[in-house]
């Protein structure tokens, strides 16, 4: 069971409610995964969420991410530079509300 | 959208804290007291059936009377008022009235509780220009009753001589319709 999300790494969810990009800031203490170690952000270096829907083979589906990077563009980038590894597979294991997967698993 | 926190949205590993769930309450209150509801969400097929319609009784054969206080007409209907003060229309209709004799009034009337001795709610007053002339008869009341039971009936009176009927058939009923509007 994935129990933290892990620092800087994109993951697939079921489609968001909204289709503009999703953002939160957590700088209060929110425990993280970075490089296999067990983090807490703070005020000095917050972790943001991201999210965004996209659509891939007829499919419905939002990259996520949670990172210390503030720029909201280059993670679009990033999101739409990751389009193509997205398999049929992942996109048919998040088909369900609640489920997700890393692209690179 | 209405809702007081439109747009909520979260990915994996979004923590439930106490502003989120607080806005996720917030939201599930304004729909119990109907203020998140956004303008037309709500579709007819989602209304209850006695929402709107709270009874209609019909009959399909015509009804005459001689007396010159109103008589029942078998047509009425009982129905539950719901709570929360909405108003009620009351509707009673017959493709027409008449009357055997020339120049006589035939009344059309409705009544909360029973003809002639309940309380005389509205009156449809039809003058006949000769013998059988057919003249509409329709009679509305809009009220405001306390919720509980109710029966609405209709009465018919002759004034002048002859039978004064209410027309109604199979393909033609006359009704009474009452609806919380």
């Amino acid at each position: 069971m994935k129990q933290y999300a892990e620092h800087d790494r994109i993951g697939i969810c079921h489609a968001l409610r909204g289709d503009d990009m999703y953002t939160a800031v957590f700088s209060g203490g929110y425990p993280y995964l970075r490089d296999g170690m067990v983090v807490r952000s703070n005020s000095k270096a917050p972790i943001y969420s991201y999210g965004k829907n996209y659509e891939k083979d007829g499919t419905k589906f939002a990259f996520f991410i949670w990172t210390t990077e503030s720029d909201e563009s280059k993670i679009t980038q990033q999101f739409e530079q990751s389009l193509d590894e997205v398999t049929d597979q992942q996109l048919s294991q998040v088909s369900g509300n609640g489920s997700f997967c890393y692209i690179d698993e | 959208m209405s809702l007081p926190n439109p747009g909520m949205d979260a990915v994996p590993f979004t923590p439930l804290t106490a502003e989120f769930l607080d806005d996720m309450i917030e939201n599930i209150e304004s729909l119990s007291s109907g203020t998140g509801f956004a303008n037309n969400a709500i579709g007819a097929s989602k209304l209850a059936t006695s929402a709107i319609t709270l009874g209609y009784a019909q009959i399909t054969s015509d009804f005459g009377t001689t007396s010159g206080t109103a008589v029942s007409a078998g047509l009425g209907v009982t129905v539950t008022i719901p709570s929360g003060g909405r108003k009620v229309r009351i509707t009673a209709f017959s493709s027409y009235l008449s009357s055997s004799s020339a120049v006589t009034i035939t009344d059309m009337t409705l009544w909360d509780g029973t003809v002639a001795s309940g309380t005389q709610l509205a009156l449809c007053r039809t003058t006949s220009g000769g013998s059988n002339y057919a003249i509409p008869g329709i009679v509305s009341a809009i009220v405001t009753p306390s919720a509980g039971s109710k029966t609405y009936n209709v009465g018919v009176s002759n004034i002048g001589g002859g039978t004064s009927t209410l027309h109604a058939s199979s393909t033609s009923p006359a009704y009474i319709l009452v609806e919380a509007i």
